[in-house]
This record gives C-alpha cells, sequence and structure tokens, in this order.
C-alpha cells in the first residue's frame, strides 16, 4: 500500500488533465538569424523586447485554442480575410458540437506535420521528404499568382482537394466544403502571424537598442507620451519614445498583407488560349513540339536543372528558400555540422537539396492540367530554384514548352516495364 | 462452484450469437459495423460464400460452447471427480476430418466465385466482335491517396489527353465496369465494401477488377493493407452515377482537367 498516494495523485492528475494548453512557439530560428546578422556572435536581443513581440502576437492572434484577427469586426467575409467561425472550426482541441459541427479541424488533419505554429516541424514532419510547409514565410508555391503575391482562395482549396502528388499531402476532397474553407482560413491566419513575426524581428534587428520599448501597451504608450511632455516642460532629458503602439503595429505590419491577399485576386496571371496547332491530333502539333524542345534546350534553360533527359539530373546542389533562408543568409556550409545543428536544435528542418523535378514521370505537384503546367512555366515555382520564364518568351513559346513537358512521360524511354497482369486472359 | 463455471462458459456463445445477431440489424451502438448493402451484380457469390462460412462456423461455435458448459455441469447427487483421459484416437480422426473436409467442400465450392471475380473479366461485342471489356479507370495508389486516371478523350491510355483526379472515381451505374489497378510506391489493397471487392496491390504489377453496380450513390473506398503512417486516412470516394449523370460528370470533368485557357476577368 506504499504507492496508494502516488497512484491517486497520478490518477487524479490524468483526470484533470495532464496536458496544459498549446502555445505558438517563437521562431527562434530567426531571433537567432537576426541576433547573428546584427549585433555579432553570443549577443542576443533585449528579453523584454522579444517578450513585447510576444505579447503583441498574443493580444493580436490570440493563442493556438483562442485565435483572433486583428480587425476582425463582423463575421462577414467580404470585409474580413478570414472569419471568426472558421477560425474557430479550425482551432482548438478536435471536437464536434451537438449539431455536428467539427471543431479543431487543424488539430485533426494538419498538425502531425505543420506543426501547432504552422511551422512546417510537427512530429511526422522528419520523415517526409519533401517537407512540410513552414507557412511562416508566407511562401506558396502552386498559385495562380506571380511570384511574391499570395495566393488566391481558390488556389489553396484546389490544394486541399487534390493534395500534392508524390509528397505526403493528401486530398482532402471527402471534407465538406465548409471545413476546406475553414482550414484555408486558418492557413491564412498562420501565415500572417508567421509574417508579422518576421516582420517585427527585422524591424527590431534595424535598431536592436535595448533601451527602447519596442512595443508599448497602450496604457505605456500614453504614459511616456506624458513623460516626454512633463520632460519638454521642465526642460530635463528626454526618454525615449516608444517605437511602436500595438494599433501602429496592426497598421504598418498586418494591414499591409492583408491587403496583398485581397488584392491577390486581381493579379492572376491569365492564361490565353492554347493554340490550336497543340491540340491532339492536329497536324502541326509535332512541329510545335519540337518548338517546345528547342526552348528546352536554349531560352527557356529547362536543361540547367531538369537535365538533357528530362530527369530532373540536371542542377541537384541547390536548396528551396526556406533552407537558404538562415543557410545561405548567414553563409552556413551545410557540411558544418556542428552550426547547422545548432539552428536544427531551434526548430530548422535539416538541410536538404532541392532535386528538380523528373518530367517523365507525369507527376505533377502543383496539378496536371494543362494550365497548370503553364503557370508552372509563367510564373516559376515561388520559393524554389524555378524561375519564372524568360520576358522573351512568348505565350506560343510557353504552350509549346507545356505540351513537349506533357508528351515526355508518354515516351518509350519513360515507361517502365511493367509485369503484365495474371488475370489478363482472351474471352472464352 | 461448477455451476457457475459451466454457466459463465455457456455465456460465450451466447453473448456471442447476441452480438453478431446485433450487429447485424444494426441497432445502436453496433450501427454501421456489419458489411453495408451489396450494390454489386457479381457481389452476391462473395455476399453468398461469407454467410454459408458464417453458418457453418456459427453452428460449430455455439455447439463446441455448449458442448462445453454442459460438460462441467455437475452430475446429479454429488460433486464428481476430475478424471485424467489420456488421448482418444477416434475422437481426434473425427475433429480433424470434420473440418478438413469442411476444408475441401469449401475449396470445391468456391471456384466459380473465384473464377467470376478474379479470372472471367466480362466480356462485350463491339462490332460483332467478343472482346473483354477494357479498363476505363487506372486506379494508381499512393502513400496516401488513390489516384484515378482516365484515357480522355481519345480513349487510350498513356497519351496526352489522359487526366487525372484524386481521390473520387465516378462509375457507371448497370454497366460492367473494369478498373486497372497498380501501386506506385509499396503494397497497397484496393477495397469498396459494398461491392465485395477486394484486390492486394504489388508494385511493378497490374490487376484488374470489375464490378457492375446497381445502385446509384457514393460509396467508399478504402486501403486494406497496412502501407504506412498515412494508412488509416487513406481513403476515397466511388459515385455511382446514372448513365446520363455520368456523361455529363465525365464531360465537365475531362474540359476541367484539360482546361487549355484561364481567363480571370468575369
Amino acid at each position: 500500500m506504499r504507492y496508494t498516494g502516488s497512484l491517486l495523485l497520478t490518477l487524479i492528475v490524468c483526470v484533470a488533465g495532464c496536458t496544459p494548453p498549446p502555445e505558438f512557439r517563437q521562431n527562434a530560428v530567426e531571433v537567432k538569424k537576426l541576433e547573428l546578422q546584427t549585433l555579432g556572435e553570443e549577443e542576443q536581443f533585449a528579453a523584454g523586447q522579444l517578450e513585447d513581440i510576444g505579447s503583441f502576437l498574443t493580444a493580436a492572434f490570440g493563442t493556438p485554442d483562442e485565435p483572433d484577427f486583428p480587425g476582425l469586426v463582423e463575421d462577414d467575409p467580404e470585409v474580413n480575410l478570414v472569419t471568426q467561425e472558421h477560425l474557430v472550426s479550425a482551432a482548438g482541441p478536435v471536437a464536434s458540437l451537438e449539431d455536428g459541427e467539427a471543431q479543431g479541424l487543424y488539430r485533426e488533419h494538419c498538425v502531425h506535420c505543420h506543426g501547432i505554429s504552422g511551422d512546417g516541424s510537427g512530429p511526422t514532419s522528419a520523415f517526409l521528404n519533401p517537407y512540410p510547409r513552414d507557412f511562416r514565410l508566407g511562401k506558396f508555391k502552386y498559385k495562380s499568382t506571380p511570384l511574391n503575391v499570395p495566393p488566391t482562395q481558390e488556389d489553396l482549396r484546389r490544394i486541399l482537394k487534390n493534395g500534392i502528388p508524390n509528397t505526403a499531402m493528401p486530398s482532402f476532397r471527402r471534407l465538406p466544403d465548409e471545413e476546406i474553407d475553414a482550414l484555408v482560413d486558418y492557413v491564412k491566419y498562420l501565415t500572417i502571424r508567421g509574417r508579422t513575426e518576421r516582420d517585427l524581428l527585422s524591424i527590431l534587428a534595424e535598431d536592436p537598442d535595448p533601451a527602447l520599448d519596442f512595443i508599448a501597451s497602450e496604457e505605456q504608450f500614453e504614459a511616456a507620451d506624458e513623460a516626454i511632455e512633463a520632460a519638454v516642460e521642465s526642460g530635463d532629458e528626454e526618454p525615449y519614445p516608444p517605437l511602436f503602439g500595438p494599433n501602429d503595429v496592426v497598421d504598418e505590419v498586418v494591414f499591409p498583407q492583408v491587403d496583398q491577399w485581397f488584392e491577390a485576386v486581381d493579379s492572376m496571371t491569365e492564361v490565353p488560349q492554347r493554340p490550336v496547332e497543340l491540340s491532339p491530333g492536329h497536324p502541326d502539333r509535332d512541329m510545335w513540339i519540337a518548338r517546345g524542345k528547342d526552348l528546352f534546350f536554349s531560352t527557356g534553360a529547362c536543361v540547367q536543372c531538369h537535365g538533357k533527359l528530362a530527369l530532373g539530373d540536371g542542377q541537384v546542389d541547390d536548396y528551396d528558400d526556406w533552407t537558404k533562408d538562415w543557410m545561405k543568409t548567414l553563409g552556413i556550409d551545410p557540411a558544418e555540422t556542428e552550426r547547422i545543428n545548432e539552428f536544427v536544435g531551434l526548430g530548422a528542418m535539416p538541410p536538404r537539396n532541392l532535386i528538380p523535378r523528373n518530367l517523365r514521370l507525369g507527376n505533377y505537384r502543383g496539378g496536371s492540367r494543362p494550365v497548370d503546367l503553364y503557370l508552372r512555366i509563367k510564373n516559376g515555382i515561388e520559393g524554389t530554384p524555378m524561375p519564372a520564364a524568360a520576358v522573351s518568351l512568348t505565350s506560343d513559346d510557353i504552350w509549346s514548352l507545356v505540351e513537349y513537358v506533357r508528351q515526355l512521360p508518354n515516351e518509350s524511354l519513360s515507361q517502365p516495364a511493367v509485369q503484365q497482369p495474371v488475370n489478363e486472359r482472351a474471352p472464352r | 462452484m461448477n455451476r457457475v463455471w459451466s454457466l459463465l462458459f455457456l455465456l460465450v456463445p451466447i453473448l456471442g450469437t447476441l452480438l453478431i445477431v446485433w450487429a447485424i440489424f444494426g441497432a445502436w451502438p453496433l450501427a454501421g459495423l456489419w458489411l453495408p448493402e451489396n450494390v454489386n451484380e457479381y457481389g452476391g457469390v462473395i455476399d453468398h460464400l461469407f454467410n454459408l462460412i458464417l453458418w457453418i462456423t456459427g453452428v460449430i461455435f455455439i455447439g463446441t460452447g455448449a458442448i462445453l458448459a454442459l460438460t462441467m455441469w455437475p452430475a446429479k447427487g454429488g460433486s464428481r471427480r476430475a478424471a485424467y483421459v489420456h488421448g482418444n484416437h477416434t475422437l481426434e480422426i473425427i475433429w480433424a476430418v470434420i473440418p478438413a473436409g469442411i476444408l475441401v467442400f469449401l475449396s470445391i465450392y468456391q471456384l466459380n466465385a473465384w473464377a467470376e471475380n478474379k479470372m472471367d473479366r466480362p466480356v462485350e461485342v463491339v462490332d460483332g466482335e467478343e472482346r473483354l471489356v477494357p479498363p476505363s479507370v487506372r486506379v494508381v495508389a499512393r502513400q496516401f491517396d488513390w489516384d484515378f486516371f482516365y484515357p480522355g478523350p481519345d480513349g487510350k491510355f498513356d497519351t496526352v489527353d489522359d487526366f487525372m483526379v484524386t481521390g473520387e472515381v465516378h462509375v457507371p451505374k448497370n454497366q460492367p465496369v473494369v478498373f486497372q489497378i497498380e501501386s506506385s510506391d509499396v503494397l497497397h489493397s484496393f477495397f469498396v465494401p459494398s461491392l465485395r471487392v477486394k484486390q492486394d496491390i504489388v508494385p511493378g504489377m497490374k490487376q484488374f477488377v470489375w464490378f457492375e453496380a446497381n445502385k446509384a450513390g457514393r460509396y467508399e473506398i478504402a486501403c486494406t493493407e497496412l502501407c504506412g503512417w498515412g494508412h488509416y486516412k487513406m481513403g476515397a470516394v466511388l459515385e455511382v452515377q446514372e448513365e446520363e449523370d455520368y456523361a455529363v460528370w465525365l464531360q465537365e470533368t475531362t474540359a476541367k482537367c484539360l482546361a487549355i485557357s484561364q481567363s480571370f476577368e468575369e
């Protein structure tokens, strides 16, 4: 009976709930990177200033259990980029309400790869190739908008519905549309929260004077104003004014991003009709495809990365922007295991080369519609070394390239031998 | 005390039978645990075999349970001491020969079911000539999704107008349908409970499955071979449609998946 007491205690603790509510993780990689860049070795940002950023983020964006969004007034998708209703059903622990409405969708479907903070380092992430996306950089690969413009609502919906073939991102087609939209909103929410954190850290890094009050609360802000006025009147030395009030941050850092997301739909790339000469069966099709092949090796410069046989074996030692963001910026050599491990310990994924796509497999991650391929070539793929098409390439050129690439998997070179089925036989 | 044990053992066949009957009727909380309604013309033989085996095993299960309880029931008028029995040739031969006989009977009895579902692909008559129904969809399993490839307008696979839909496949009602199934990575198994169709998929091999759905609706497709961490959520939807609806869907999907222009001015 020696253990009765401790057993009882364990039972009580477990029944009462062992885990504290989850919290968003600080972007420690970005903090370390900026510290190394602006302050030098061994130096750190003032803890109070980092806390300022943390408490601003909590005040503006809430917690994983109770998310919030700056400027969320009414539940109207026309006014708000994300709606309260969507945030509530995507966030929080997994549950379903009495009327059957789902809650905690992000934690049910996404969190084990993308992580609670949307940093792409959930528990299963280490086993995946490619790694799950870290939303905080604000870069999206497969979209109908040009580089550096956020994806449209429809782009994100399509990714959720189709998944990303040849990666661990599955299709969520069986979820009702309402739940897909809720998750899309939550992705935007995590992205903007992550970008805001990064932007604030960059602003801090520009002037990392520990004496500055980085983001003051409203009361502190007013008190500081009064203090400055008093100092001016009495002729004393003026105290430092706070850099920012929370409203300034929302106006100057959050809202411009929200505007970008809203305006994305206006900058969608138009895809002109594919020339009739390229439609299957047209007598000139082969000629046009030959032109696409020429471009593949010349102006298009596709051959540099995708290789002479389009097997994705041209250039194979580059990295994606999520890795370059800290590794290349700080000039760390991938062979410097100790320095790499320091960042991996802070939450970065171990660097891995980004291998160009093998175009003979017929696997198109961003979608297999001809327009998808057109958009990939025209706009490039954000966050990767795949560049936007050279300006000198006309839409006809790009369509020739698209059709050249689309017929590669059907060339005999691309067809692997498959054992004939055992249950293939002539009719009796 | 012996009576208590005897009755306890008797509970096993009683509860077991009750549970199965309960599940068959689908009453709460066992709703949806039994096999769903069969909607496949070729699925009847599978159901017949399943029920036959269930009856055989059910009778043996109840019988052995009852015999066990009966032998433990104390004899009238006093306690009986347990006796040590060493071997009984006749009994051993009986309980080896009877199951063996049942097995041999089943393996011969099911030959047609196997042939119908795995060997004799449906035949269609085109231009007065008989030929096997060609696969209308190529199912490619991957970790952890089902991709459905359609041959496109030209009706041939491995041409430039093939297209692919992930996670959802449509088929027409009352028509023999053949799927060609492959894996792009590891072992998977294609299972449609409502069609009684199940086929393991081996990478590097292709297999055919066929069925003729006779009821429109949306049915579940599941992977039934542990294929990795995401196995539990590797599923898709099979939608059986009336012929006209299917034609419309195919046309719309073809246009959508082979989109060759996109204009955003509305």
